[in-house]
């Protein structure tokens, strides 16, 4: 069953089409991955989703409801958590605080209990219930030792595996990566495709992924689309997607340009 | 015809609103800097040219012409000195920055030149002229005058001199334009000295109509920001459209309660932004995720 | 324990000055109500601009309008001090809430200079509402009176605005530690992120308005029934560069810096007053007009440098001069 689908999604800026006529189907339960050669639109796909951008045409439905007519901040209560291409952490705050604003939508208390959090014993249990569960989930991701650091001063892994545990411990249906292993060494990327796997099978969470590099995509994703100047070229299992010509030669272009530069 | 005398002198006004918010634009265009202080380099810059006037005994178009030199060099040195080793600083601290030169401006002015009012003489004296039973005074015509010709040539100088091209580049993209050879910081200081220009110029056809004293640019200074908001803040030919608009809608406002020229300004702010976040010429740049 | 010692150190010697100051240091005793007013007020605003990240330079219009509405429960309602004093803080911040509205759609520069138009437009319409606000001759609100207390007097005066003092930083403390201050440190970091996170950006701006101009509000109402006589012009675009110069300069985005820094800018012009004083007397600028001038006016451009010092080489404000030196001694350094 698909838990999110998109129909027909286009996106313009100005003249520029960055998404156009885009089909794309997640399976419940699943590691999708999207993937493409730079430009190809995958941002925009997960912006679309977090309501910053609106489609010009098109539809895209969660669990069979409409998620355009969502506000980006009640995407998460949805059930989509995401995280961003270019680490987006809370710099004022530590590492356990930025998981608390992970949970935020799950607090009960208002403002008024708010101005009175550190005396009124509802509140307090609350706020430790939050606590305990945020430390689980750095614990799961072996970052609890970082709990009480600022982002600033962690490394990037470091700080990526944050971003993802903030996504995480707001306990979504479906969790969007933006380029999750970007930046990051072989042994920890190899490391962070185990951590996505036994985190879907322990949290039954389902995964979008947009990421570069095609190691980890192939090794985790269980199903791959894959886009050019904002089209969708190809739609498969890993071993179809390697295959299709019109995949290697986007990926070839990409290459050749490199070589060139 | 009243309607229409109204428009003059709303225009008169406006386009010393246009001058201040010009140099306000310019300035943040193309150094991301919202100058809190610009109204006090213009005080500054006309109370230089007070004292040419009178206690140098220069001739009014002398004196106003030093002035705008020394105002150049004063707001590129303001640039060098303050804004430069802030280049990466967030955007609070620039603010917080161009906040204490306004107070240290302020103050030095009031040390130097007290704190009383003084009469400023003003160029053009004579009787008004009567156009179509429209009365020009010589202190309207002058504004318009002299703001249009600042403003004109200072189009040309944007629009087709080498100078003008690296100032937008720089405005377009800092990065791009250093990487293609421009000097940045040099044109960064122009700017200032630009702006600082513009400021003066707007304080010294104010300061006849208001006299002189070390807070006489703060409530111009409120128009220039709204002028600018209005124009859209990004956009110089806003400025200037923002500032006659200004002029002419207050005007009208005046006439009916002249002590609500100020909110009705603010009420514009909000208004405007609300409806039209860019205003009417700008463009709003979204953040990139 | 040991951390709080600096906080109760402060609070110690907050309770006993006024006692141990004598008859002739009653000009002190107004100074601290005034600097803790002021406190309390930079609270406020640094919840809006050092946690929420906005900006706010118009600041002593949420103060005019908590003082004049203290001053008007009191004189047509007939609503004592202490009935008004919440109100006053509450509509104050109605007044900020609903300015939040705007301000929503405006950020950074836009922001400061949307505020700085509402600080000028404010004082200018309550001067027109004459019968409130008595316009440029002013009104005279009445002093407190409490089982038979009279808070005429500076010194009684003080422990209220203490307890006050008290009270709203206790408030503050508590709000920054809960999900509602997560949620404004949140916004002011990175407002997309938020939004991912289920902060709704008209939510918490909003709040953090009406909040900020709640505290502003009983500051002024505080500020008018210490002060006795007020007019829409004591509200001016100088008190919301105090309070703005204060966060900067005190630290943003601290409780405690709020209170250095209310009480730092509160004595400085009677410090440099004092010194000009002296220096005057010595007669040794006798005969420049400038130097005189220089040592009448000192503190505004003293205010200026400061600030451009504190931006340039103390971004983080005094509390971070005192973290700095403290870790000099600790050698604990930065983790």
């Amino acid at each position: 069953m698909a838990i999110l689908e998109l129909k027909g999604v286009t996106v313009r800026f100005g003249g520029l089409v960055a998404v156009n006529a885009l089909d794309l189907s997640v399976e419940q339960g699943s590691i999708h991955g999207l993937i493409g050669p730079n430009g190809a639109g995958k941002s925009t796909v997960f912006n679309v989703l977090s309501r910053y951008y609106d489609p010009a045409e098109g539809t895209a439905t969660f669990e069979g409801k409409d998620l355009l007519g969502a506000q980006p901040h009640d995407v998460i209560n949805r059930g989509i958590a995401r995280t961003f291409q270019n680490v987006e952490l809370f710099k004022g705050l530590s590492v356990m605080d930025n998981l608390m604003v992970g949970q935020h939508h799950n607090f009960r208390y208002g403002l008024l209990p708010a101005l009175l959090s550190r005396i009124l014993p509802s509140v307090k249990r609350e706020e430790a219930e939050k606590r305990a569960k945020a430390l689980e989930v750095l614990e799961f991701l072996g970052i609890a030792a970082y709990k009480d650091a600022f982002p600033a001063f962690l490394p990037y892994g470091i700080q990526k595996r944050v971003e993802f545990a903030r996504a995480l411990v707001s306990q979504p249906k479906l969790i969007l990566l933006d380029e999750p292993a970007a930046g990051m060494n072989e042994q920890e990327t190899h490391d962070l495709a185990q951590l996505i796997r036994i985190m879907r099978d322990k949290y039954k969470t389902t995964v979008l992924l947009v990421e570069h590099d095609m190691s980890l995509v192939m090794s985790i994703c269980e199903h791959i689309t894959v886009m050019e100047f904002g089209r969708k070229i190809a739609d498969g299992t890993p071993a179809e997607v390697q295959n299709n010509p019109a995949v290697i030669k986007a990926y070839l272009g990409e290459e050749e340009e490199a070589a060139n530069a | 015809m009243i309607l229409a005398q109204q428009i003059i002198s709303g225009l008169a006004t406006g386009s010393l609103y246009a001058l201040a918010a010009l140099g306000l634009v310019l300035i943040f265009k193309t150094s991301d800097v919202v100058n809190f202080a610009q109204g006090e380099m213009a005080m500054f810059g006309t109370f230089v040219a007070f004292t040419l006037l009178t206690s140098v005994g220069l001739p009014f178009w002398g004196a106003f012409l030093l002035a705008l030199i020394f105002a150049a060099i004063f707001g590129a040195g303001i640039e060098r000195i303050v804004l430069r080793p802030l280049a990466k600083a967030p955007l609070i601290s620039v603010m917080i920055a161009t906040l204490g030169l306004f107070q240290i401006i302020n103050g030095v002015a009031g040390w130097i030149w007290g704190y009383e009012l003084q009469p400023f003489p003003t160029a053009l004296s004579g009787a008004p002229i009567t156009v179509a039973g429209i009365v020009f005074t010589m202190q309207n015509l002058m504004n318009i005058g002299v703001a249009m010709v600042i403003m004109f040539g200072f189009f040309l100088l944007f629009k087709f001199s080498i100078l003008g091209v690296a100032m937008r580049a720089v405005a377009e993209n800092r990065t791009a334009a250093k990487l293609m050879g421009v000097p940045t910081d040099r044109i960064l200081a122009l700017t200032w000295g630009l702006g600082g220009i513009l400021a003066a110029t707007a304080g010294i056809l104010t300061a006849p109509v208001t006299n002189l004293d070390i807070n006489f640019m703060a409530t111009l200074q409120i128009k220039a920001f709204t002028a600018g908001v209005l124009g859209g803040f990004t956009s110089l030919p806003g400025a200037v459209i923002g500032g006659l608009a200004l002029g002419v809608l207050e005007n009208l406002v005046g006439q009916w309660n002249s002590q609500l020229q100020t909110p009705f300004a603010f009420g514009l702010i909000v208004l405007v932004l609300v409806i039209r976040p860019a205003g009417l010429l700008g463009t709003i740049q979204k953040k990139k995720v | 324990m040991v951390k709080k010692l600096p906080a109760l150190v402060g609070l110690a010697v907050l309770l006993v000055l006024p006692q141990v100051l004598g008859a002739e240091y009653s000009w002190l005793v107004l100074l601290l109500n005034r600097a803790l007013i002021f406190a309390i007020m930079a609270i406020g605003l640094n919840l809006l601009t050092g946690f929420a990240g906005q900006i706010s330079i118009g600041h002593a219009a949420f103060m005019a309008v908590g003082a004049f509405t203290s001053y008007g429960l009191g004189k047509f309602v007939g609503i004592p001090f202490w009935g008004a004093l919440p109100i006053a803080g509450l509509a104050a911040g109605l007044v900020g809430y609903a300015l939040g509205f705007p301000a929503l759609r405006l950020s950074g520069h836009y922001l400061a200079i949307a505020t700085l138009g509402f600080g000028v437009a404010v004082p200018q319409v309550l001067n027109l509402w004459e019968s409130l606000t008595g316009g440029w001759t002013g009104v005279k609100p009445a002093a407190p009176y409490l089982l038979g207390i009279s808070f005429r007097e500076d010194r009684p005066f003080y422990y209220l605005i203490l307890i006050a003092l008290f009270i709203m930083a206790g408030l503050a403390v508590n709000l920054i530690k809960s999900r509602t201050g997560r949620a404004f440190i949140a916004l002011r970091d990175s407002e997309v992120a938020a939004q991912a996170m289920g902060i709704s950006l008209t939510k918490y701006k909003t709040q953090a308005f009406a909040l900020s101009a709640f505290y502003a509000g009983i500051g002024g109402s505080l500020y008018a029934h210490m002060i006795n006589y007020i007019s829409p012009h004591d509200f001016g675009s100088g008190i919301s560069m105090e309070l703005f110069t204060i966060i900067c300069l005190g630290g943003l985005a601290s409780v405690n810096g709020s209170i250095v820094g209310a009480i730092f800018m509160s004595f400085l012009p009677k410090l440099t007053e004092r010194i000009s004083l002296v220096i005057q007397k010595s007669g040794a600028f006798e005969h420049s007009h400038f130097l005189q001038n220089v040592f009448k006016n000192f503190n505004q451009v003293l205010t200026g440098i400061i600030l451009i010092l504190v931006v340039l080489y103390l971004p983080m404000g005094l509390v971070d001069l005192w973290r700095k030196t403290k870790n000099l001694f600790t050698a604990k350094g930065v983790k």
